[in-house]
């Protein structure tokens, strides 16, 4: 990748920032807030994770910033700056511009997410050629140079074939590739590596922290899978129930977690055997949106609930940069 | 590859000879009315065994069935009871007529199946969905020898525009022969647009909500491109699978198309064979047909599996 | 949002009143349709203004009066009554067809799937065979064949529906199979017959309701073709098949000829078919969410 694009000065100003983000949903029962005043950011070459279980909102969160929520969902209030630019209310024609070109999207299941009647170097090629005209045998060309960059076994040859050619870690590595193609400020992978067994799992992540040192790309990471989150990322956000209950430097927060449900997570957190951490010990379930209780929104699952409880705390400052939201962090007067 | 053709010939094949069975059967289920229909209702009964004798209607069935299969294998479909002339030319003579109107008719339903079909689900749950979704409700309960009546009576009877019947070969003169065309293609390929567009609907909205779908929007594709380059060769490889059951509907209706605007063709030759009672013209005619439906649906499975890369290239090459 | 759900299991009211209007909408129009089919042939002859067969060549062609709504045929027949009679030549035809086919089809379907094994390979592989026929070759080379009398049209086009309805059947069962209680039957002793009956077939029922719609629909079509071509009822006796055929002679005169009777098999087989959908939108359990 040689024509690089001036990087901003780490944190000058943040790649991505979101401020108090409320997503609804129109359901049958009524208006759901799956996302509620979700705030936070991503500084330049940062690698930021954001944790929490299936139904917290995470997906949602980082959809919003593609343009790309489902037709029932509708952002209801707060703001989203990709390097200044506010995208609430922006054209489509200039989401289309920056889809792909500023900020990339890298999903779940890449077999599901590669079209199967294309060859794998035209999809990888293909955002060159919408967003810079590129023809198309120089865009296949260029694939070819981005799949090894991302260290997929020649190239060359696998370039030619279709996605259901690939095994589970090539397939993945191709949308790396893929979204890497316009050399973008953010790249979004929710959950990337969850479908992948545990070596493949490593080396995706080695590429990912690879290319953030070598691009300076910032990375929003979306996961369920603490131990992933302690190799890779910087800084991790918490979401329970479509809010952040606790954010804060990685080594802070796994050192000594602050709110009980981060706590939680970490004593379930299993040993590298198996990967996929269902956090099935902390007893209860999330609540459905419609459904959440009245004060904090942990209150049912809590070991450490008080009275206190029954109002929803604010995030609390523990130290620079570390918030939690729980009434046991309120500083003592 | 090959073996993928190979099996679909196999199918096709043991397909033909069980529906040649079952058509046998089903013709000669009634016994006698061949030879009162060829000689008259004032037949004597010496006659009418006489002409079964002479045509082989007495033997057991199916050595009049191996015996006819034997024939027809080397080209042989036997003469036409009524008039002595030898089926097996006048089939050739009129196939082409029928394949015209047949391939007209396809191309028609898929012009307006597949675009709009395409766009209803684009624009699913909204307005222009409920409505090409009601037209083509509306449009597929149109039996189609009623729309074939009523545009005679607004382009031939009230218009002076087109012919009612006959028909001018192609190669003679393609504008006459276009202008008898028009309308029997029409009546067949409006009514079968209707289901053909349901299809193509379900298949585009199931498409549209896949992964790969939201991987190219993501990368900023226009949903022009969205839906041409991603959506569509995906869409349209179960939609051949599952719209070729309209291949059968077609020919079906291609015997009362041919016999309400007079074309020479094979579907009014069935109809002959019927009313007379011509067994052997009927069951050649019949079998063309088949053999025409069985072939469609051959080319359009084949030209699926041929269009799906994992159909084409196995997952061992890695 | 795929959260595990403690939520009540009993669905709530919808709160949009504009959904279940939507969905009642093609039942209600479809029914409609449908049942004005069925009453004219019931009631053929306490509907109609008059008979069908009454002759009055002096008003011969005469297009829709006071009198006359629709207008009168060739021989002066009243077209209105002619239409409302022939509904049940139609109806009879479709009745016993799809009866057939159901009876047929849904017998062979459950036992080729609560048996099994080389009985449900064999008689799927006949089901295949016929469903692979170009269905109305097989209709008219059927009904040609055993003649024109109607019960041999009835019966062949219900041969026609039975693989449909036996393919229906079959998974349907399949999918009841699956479940607990008939195991449960099964280890409380109750023979054969009685789970098919008690258990199998009123979970089996509801798609074959939707198919016998549609199949109605289908059923009247081929009729009306038949007739058309002449293969059908005979004149005097009118049938929209035959009512069209001869119309189509006179449409120079009176264009109506041509219309109505072709008009009268659309919107019954529009009925029938919105009924289908209907009933398969209002079976449907992902719509009602």
């Amino acid at each position: 990748m040689d024509q690089g694009r001036p990087r901003l000065p780490g944190g000058s100003q943040p790649v991505l920032e979101i401020s108090g983000l409320s997503i609804e949903f129109d359901t049958p029962r009524g208006v759901a807030r799956v996302v509620d005043d979700v705030s936070l950011s991503v500084r330049s070459g940062e690698i930021v994770g954001v944790i929490g279980e299936s139904g917290s909102g995470k997906t949602l969160t980082a959809l919003s910033v593609l343009g790309l929520l489902p037709k029932r969902a509708r952002v209801r209030s707060g703001s989203i700056r990709l390097a200044g630019e506010s995208l609430i209310g922006l054209p489509e024609a200039r989401w289309r511009a920056i889809r792909g070109d500023r900020v990339a999207f890298i999903p779940q299941d890449a077999l599901r997410a590669l079209n199967p009647v294309l060859r794998v170097d035209t999809q990888v090629g293909e955002p060159l050629h919408l967003h810079r005209g590129t023809p198309w045998q120089a865009a296949r060309r260029r694939a070819v140079d981005l799949l090894t960059a991302v260290h997929l076994r020649e190239p060359a040859a696998q370039a030619k074939k279709y996605p259901h050619q690939f095994s589970g870690g090539m397939q993945q590595r191709a949308m790396i590739a893929m979204g890497l193609a316009l050399e973008p400020q953010l790249l979004i992978a929710d959950e990337p590596t969850t479908a992948l067994d545990v070596t493949v799992q490593a080396q995706v992540l080695k590429l990912l922290r690879e290319i953030r040192d070598t691009y300076g790309t910032s990375i929003l990471f979306i996961t369920h899978d603490l131990g992933v989150v302690a190799e890779l990322c910087d800084r991790i956000y918490v979401m329970y129930a479509g809010a952040i209950v606790e954010e804060g430097p990685v080594r802070r927060i796994f050192a000594r977690p602050r709110h009980p449900y981060s706590e939680a997570l970490l004593r379930a957190t299993p040993t590298a055997r198996s990967v996929q951490a269902e956090l099935v010990s902390i007893p209860g379930q999330i609540p459905l949106p419609s459904e959440l209780p009245p004060g904090c929104r942990f209150v049912d699952r809590c070991s450490v609930a008080f009275d206190a409880c029954r109002r929803d705390p604010p995030p609390f400052a523990i130290e620079a940069g570390h918030t939690a939201r729980c009434w046991h962090c309120e500083p003592r007067p | 590859m090959i073996r993928l053709i190979l099996i679909r010939l196999l199918a096709f094949i043991s397909t033909l000879i069980a529906a040649s069975i079952v058509l046998f059967i089903a013709i000669n289920v009634v016994p006698g009315s061949a030879a009162r229909a060829a000689l008259g209702i004032d037949a004597t009964p010496q006659a009418i065994m006489r002409f079964e004798a002479m045509n082989g209607l007495n033997r057991p069935l199916h050595v009049q069935y191996l015996d006819w299969l034997r024939k027809a294998l080397t080209g042989d479909f036997g003469t036409s009871f009524q008039n002595r002339v030898p089926v097996g030319p006048e089939l050739l003579k009129r196939l082409p007529i029928t394949l015209e109107l047949a391939v007209l008719a396809f191309l028609i339903a898929n012009l307006i199946a597949i675009p709009l079909g395409t766009a209803a689900a684009f624009f699913h749950q909204e307005g222009p969905d409920s409505l090409i979704t009601l037209a083509a409700t509306i449009l597929g309960a149109i039996p189609n020898f009623w729309l074939a009546t009523l545009l005679v009576l607004a382009f031939t009877l009230k218009l002076h525009l087109l012919p009612a019947g006959g028909y001018a070969p192609f190669f003679d003169n393609p504008g006459r022969n276009l202008e008898h065309m028009i309308m029997p293609a029409a009546s067949l390929g409006l009514v079968s647009s209707a289901l053909l567009l349901r299809i193509m609907r379900t298949t585009m909205i199931e498409v549209l909500g896949s992964d790969y779908i939201r991987t190219a929007l993501a990368k900023g594709a226009p949903r022009g491109v969205v839906i041409v380059r991603h959506a569509l060769k995906n869409a349209l490889i179960p939609f051949l699978t599952v719209g070729a059951v309209e291949f059968g509907f077609l020919f079906g209706g291609v015997v009362i198309i041919e016999d309400i605007f007079l074309l020479p063709g094979i579907g009014s030759l069935v109809l002959v064979g019927i009313i007379n009672r011509d067994y052997p013209v009927l069951l050649g005619a019949a079998l063309v047909v088949t053999i025409a439906v069985l072939t469609a649906n051959m080319l359009v499975d084949i030209v699926a599996s041929v269009l799906d890369p994992r159909q084409v290239h196995s997952r061992a090459g890695r | 949002m795929s959260a595990p759900t403690t939520a009540a299991v009993a669905a709530p009211r919808s709160t949009g009143r504009r959904v279940n209007w939507r969905r009642y909408r093609l039942l209600a129009i479809g029914g409609s349709l449908a049942a004005l089919t069925l009453l004219s042939a019931l009631f053929a002859h306490v509907i109609a203004p008059y008979s069908p067969y009454d002759l009055n060549v002096a008003e011969m062609l005469q297009g829709p009066s006071g009198a006359h709504w629709l207008g009168t045929d060739e021989l002066g027949r009243d077209v209105l009554s002619r239409t409302i009679y022939a509904a049940r030549i139609s109806v009879e035809v479709a009745v016993v067809a799809v009866s057939v086919g159901l009876l047929g089809g849904t017998i062979i379907g459950i036992v080729s799937a609560y048996f099994g094994g080389l009985v449900d390979l064999a008689l799927m592989r006949l089901m295949e065979l016929l469903f692979s026929f170009p269905a109305i070759l097989l209709a008219i080379v059927l009904m040609a064949s055993l003649g024109t009398s109607i019960l041999n049209a009835m019966v062949a086009i219900g041969i026609i529906f039975i693989p449909g309805f036996s393919r229906l059947a079959r998974a349907s069962t399949q999918a009841v199979l699956r479940q607990q209680y008939v195991e449960a039957a099964r280890t409380v002793g109750m023979g054969d017959l009685r789970i098919l009956v008690r258990e199998i077939l009123p979970n089996v029922i509801a798609p074959l309701l939707v198919e016998a719609a549609v199949a109605f629909a289908y059923a009247v079509l081929l009729e009306s073709a038949r007739s058309f071509l002449g293969l059908g009822a005979q004149p005097p006796e009118p049938s929209w098949g035959n009512m069209l055929n001869t119309g189509r002679g006179f449409m120079a005169r009176d264009p109506w000829l041509g219309i109505v009777p072709g008009m009268a098999m659309f919107l019954c087989v529009l009925g029938f078919n919105l009924l289908g959908d209907g009933l398969r939108d209002l079976f449907d359990p992902h719509l009602r969410d």
